[in-house]
């Protein structure tokens, strides 16, 4: 099967946006430079968007080693537990503003202090590899 | 609801759910590794598995990885914890849930644990070692 490149999808993106904004224009009575530079924003986030996700579905964007420290040694699982937590709140954060229509008026603290937890754990625990006695050692 | 919030909502929607997938599928099919996620990675020599007749060997300096219990509650508490918010949010999407206060000390007991246990393996069970 062959790989489709990765800009074909952005491009397909930004032209649905712009035939859009052209039907928005065509039929709108209100301010033509506010809905001009809404629109022209949206194309050129998603643009870029869609060419960073189908770079790193192609491959030309590496994300092999996105769970791996330098140096070998496997998966870590700090990384891992980020990666866990990133996902999960950043899924609930969309669903809260696509069901309410606006940005949530109080982050829980609780969240702020989990997140904390694991991007410590992860310092804390290249701290330890760095301070191996027994890498340090063979240096 | 105005044409350009809906193409947002869709877009971004699109996005993030093709950000989690390329991930996903990443890790399935083994381009992004999980080897090594639960075990220990400690520095010492590997018991050799001796030819018949010889007396066992030690081979040279390399990391020794065996299943680590603390890295396993580790991934437990996680799972929980993610799963137990993720429901959370879909069954009362209007906002953010706050996770109870206990949850969170817990999983920062377990983080805890999790270090203690690194810092143990990397600079305890050396000298230990060392002194038999």
């Amino acid at each position: 099967m062959t790989k489709l490149p990765s800009w074909v999808i952005p491009l397909l993106s930004l032209i649905l946006n712009f035939v859009v904004l052209l039907v928005v224009l065509s039929k709108s009575s209100g301010d033509l430079l506010v809905i001009l530079v809404e629109w022209t924003v949206l194309a050129l986030v998603s643009f870029w968007g869609f060419l960073v996700l189908g770079k790193m579905a192609n491959g030309e964007i590496d994300i092999s080693t996105l769970l791996s420290e330098a140096g070998g040694g496997g998966a870590s699982f700090s990384r891992f537990q980020f990666l866990v937590f990133t996902f999960v709140i950043a899924l609930s954060l969309f669903l809260v503003i696509v069901h309410e229509y606006k940005f949530p008026d109080k982050i829980p603290p609780e969240i702020l202090t989990l997140l904390g937890i694991s991007a410590s754990t992860y310092a804390v625990s290249k701290g330890i590899q760095a301070t191996d006695p027994a890498k340090m050692a063979k240096k | 609801m105005q044409l350009l919030t809906r193409m947002v909502v869709i877009e971004g929607g699109v996005l993030l759910c093709g950000l989690f997938a390329v991930v996903l599928y990443k890790i399935v099919i083994g381009t992004i590794s999980l080897e090594g996620l639960l075990d220990t990675k400690e520095t010492g020599k590997l018991p050799r598995k001796a030819p018949a007749g010889e007396p066992g060997q030690e081979r040279a300096e390399g990391p020794r990885q065996t299943l680590s219990p603390a890295r396993l509650q580790l991934l437990i508490f996680t799972v929980v914890v993610a799963a137990d918010y993720l429901h959370a949010i879909i069954v009362n999407p209007r906002s953010l849930p706050a996770l109870p206060q206990g949850v969170v000390a817990a999983l920062g007991g377990s983080q805890a644990i999790y270090l203690g246990g690194k810092a143990l393996s990397t600079y305890i069970q050396p000298l230990h070692g060392k002194n038999r």
